[in-house]
């Protein structure tokens, strides 16, 4: 056997010899893996945030890594901002998390409807709906997974345009949440006719693409990873901006900041009429890239966008040019959060309740309930908490079956809900869900 | 290896998890005892590094990842050597190492692997430690002959025995 043979040899050994024979070969002597460790990843850090300086957060969403123990809080922050994107599914507009099924064009049913768009991921399922008919004669509409037929979606909410065409959002009837999983057939019921719709499935980011993360140090607390990458789209450069929260429970509503921070909703128990609620949508104040020169362009949403929250902008910045995208805020909300409170309705004055809810992000107390009338009540939350002067509660629903009406308003520090019911009530159950937070991030991300 | 070239960090960990050991031996015996645990460490420190920075440079059809890792461990150490010349001085021509790294992917079959090891371990202390520095982790004889303060045809006699035990049990040709 020759020298090179035995260096092949030796050099091919399995793992477990290896490390066996080292072990031998170190008799005697201490290694401080702890201190190499530190080390090693004081010089990565070191360099990284040099590199970082000079070509700031592009990351290639490509790295995806059998589970090894991540030691450092660099390595482990690095990781979460990759790793968190490629979960994302762009459908239409928008983005959704994990798998999605989609209507790759719009669908006539009948002489009546028109299926536009139509979209379902887990925990959302939105449609749009062309039709004549008026709201009133389109009667119960359902959607029935064919491979799920016990649970029925429902539309939870709705809006429609001077075109006829209802923006319509699901919620599961069946359990009476928002627990909806992803389906690729249905049927669908409305106006006492059943249609059977097939979706095709939507993509998730393309491994190979190049996501510009926002330098996710800045904002460690929040939990949440903003990228944003370039897209091709009818002939037009795009871009798309890309939102991880580390709670999967969030859902981002809207980009950028809201216009206004005062929110009114009510809703009405009409009785056999069902439910009629509202409240104020969230309007945001237009999204900038900004060049090397310091010149802003806007980012326009598409004209036909489809999906919300939009996050595919338009704009007419230069091709070539060095972009850097700043988005100050973000709108979420949580549709997991749901919390009961039991309200004793005093007969006359004010009393105190002093209980806290917890949402997660945030929390809200619960201050006071006071008797208005002999059929209404008024109560006291007092907004934000917890003290994370970057995360605000915006709004959260409110339902109780005791009552008739209720009415919210909400402001930066306490929002007031004014219920009417029967007279003789001395209690009420309220349902606390929903809460809708600003989180202000200003996030800037570096795309070149 | 792909995650390192996407620069993907929790692959850096994951490989200074699995090699410390085996590249600080090879520091450890080059660099000690003219230089201390501190300097050790972070000469096997600089090696994770340098991998992190160089993963271009691999080529996996030239060697394994281990033995790459190997040649850089030399080299480093080799260069913390150098600035410590009144320690131990290295000719410039010990820098310019073969590629040591260069081996032909050849498939071993486990129980060969198990045998040669077992063979080494037969051997006496000092051919053993012989054996696995010369051969594991490619130092040179020159520089054998010194750690061992043998002549250099010791050194190669000593190999040189050793090679025809284990190809006698291996029956190779």
């Amino acid at each position: 056997m020759n020298e090179e043979k035995l260096m092949n040899l030796l050099n091919s050994l399995d793992d477990d010899l290896v490390e066996k024979e080292i072990d031998k070969l170190l008799e005697g002597v201490e290694i401080d893996m702890e201190s190499i460790n530190k080390k090693a990843h004081d010089k990565l850090n070191s360099e990284s945030k040099k590199i970082r300086r000079r070509k700031k957060g592009l990351y290639v969403a490509a790295a995806c890594l059998a589970a090894v123990s991540v030691s450092s809080l660099y390595a482990k922050d690095i990781s979460k901002a990759v790793l968190s994107f490629l979960g994302k599914t762009p459908v239409y507009d928008t983005i959704v998390n994990g798998e999605a099924y989609y209507l790759k064009d719009s669908r006539k049913l009948d002489e009546h409807f028109i299926i536009d768009s139509f979209m379902v991921s887990k925990g959302k399922l939105e449609m749009e709906l062309v039709t004549d008919l008026p709201f009133e004669e389109l009667g119960d509409i359902y959607i029935i997974p064919k491979d799920n037929p016990d649970i029925v979606y429902f539309p939870a909410g709705y809006s429609v345009d001077e075109n006829n065409k209802y923006f319509l959002s699901f919620a599961n009837k069946t359990e009476e949440n928002y627990h909806i999983e992803p389906f690729k057939e249905f049927k669908f019921e409305i106006a006492g006719n059943t249609y059977e719709v097939s979706l095709d499935t939507a993509a998730s980011f393309d491994s190979e693409s190049e996501i510009y993360a926002a330098d996710e140090t800045d904002n460690n607390d929040l939990g949440v990873n903003m990228g944003a990458k370039f897209v091709e789209k009818d002939g037009k450069r795009m871009l798309q901006i890309i939102t991880a929260f580390e709670d999967s429970k969030l859902q981002l509503d809207k980009l950028g900041k809201p216009k206004n921070t005062d929110v009114s909703s009510e809703y009405e128990n009409l009785e056999k009429g069902g439910i009629r609620s509202s409240s104020t949508g969230v309007d945001t104040e237009t999204l900038y890239v900004q060049d090397q020169s310091g010149k802003r362009y806007s980012l326009d949403i598409p004209k036909d966008a489809k999906g919300r929250p939009v996050t595919l902008f338009e704009t007419k910045a230069p091709k070539d040019a060095e972009l850097t995208l700043k988005v100050p805020a973000i709108v979420a909300s949580n549709p997991a959060v749901q919390e009961q409170l039991k309200l004793a309705v005093p007969e006359e004055g004010e009393i105190s309740i002093d209980q806290e809810i917890d949402f997660g992000i945030q929390k809200v107390k619960a201050k006071s309930i006071k008797r208005l009338s002999s059929t209404s009540a008024s109560i006291e939350f007092e907004l934000d908490t917890l003290s994370n002067d970057k995360v605000h509660v915006r709004s959260f629903g409110f339902y109780s079956s005791d009552i008739k009406k209720a009415e919210g308003k909400f402001d930066a520090s306490k929002a007031v809900i004014t219920l009417e019911f029967k007279e003789g009530t001395d209690a009420v159950n309220l349902l606390i869900d929903y809460p809708e937070f600003v989180i202000d991030g200003d996030w800037a991300i570096n795309m070149y | 290896m792909k995650a390192i070239k996407e620069k993907d960090v929790s692959a850096y960990s994951y490989m200074i998890e699995k090699y410390t050991k085996t590249i600080y031996c090879l520091a450890y015996h080059i660099l000690s005892p003219s230089m201390g645990k501190e300097d050790i460490e972070e000469c096997v420190a600089d090696v994770f590094y340098d991998a992190w920075v160089k993963i271009g440079q691999f080529d996996e059809e030239r060697g394994s990842f281990r033995t790459w890792l190997l040649t850089l461990t030399k080299y480093k150490a080799l260069t913390y050597r150098r600035k410590k010349p009144f320690l131990n001085s290295i000719a410039l021509e010990d820098v310019k190492d073969e590629a040591s790294y260069s081996i032909e992917n050849q498939f071993l079959l486990r129980q060969d692997q198990e045998k040669v090891i077992e063979i080494i371990n037969s051997f006496n202390p000092v051919d053993k430690e012989l054996f696995f520095r010369r051969y594991f982790f490619g130092e040179k004889i020159s520089d054998l002959a010194k750690s061992f303060n043998l002549s250099r045809s010791a050194i190669d006699n000593r190999l040189l025995r050793g090679r025809k035990i284990i190809k006698e049990a291996l029956g190779y040709e």
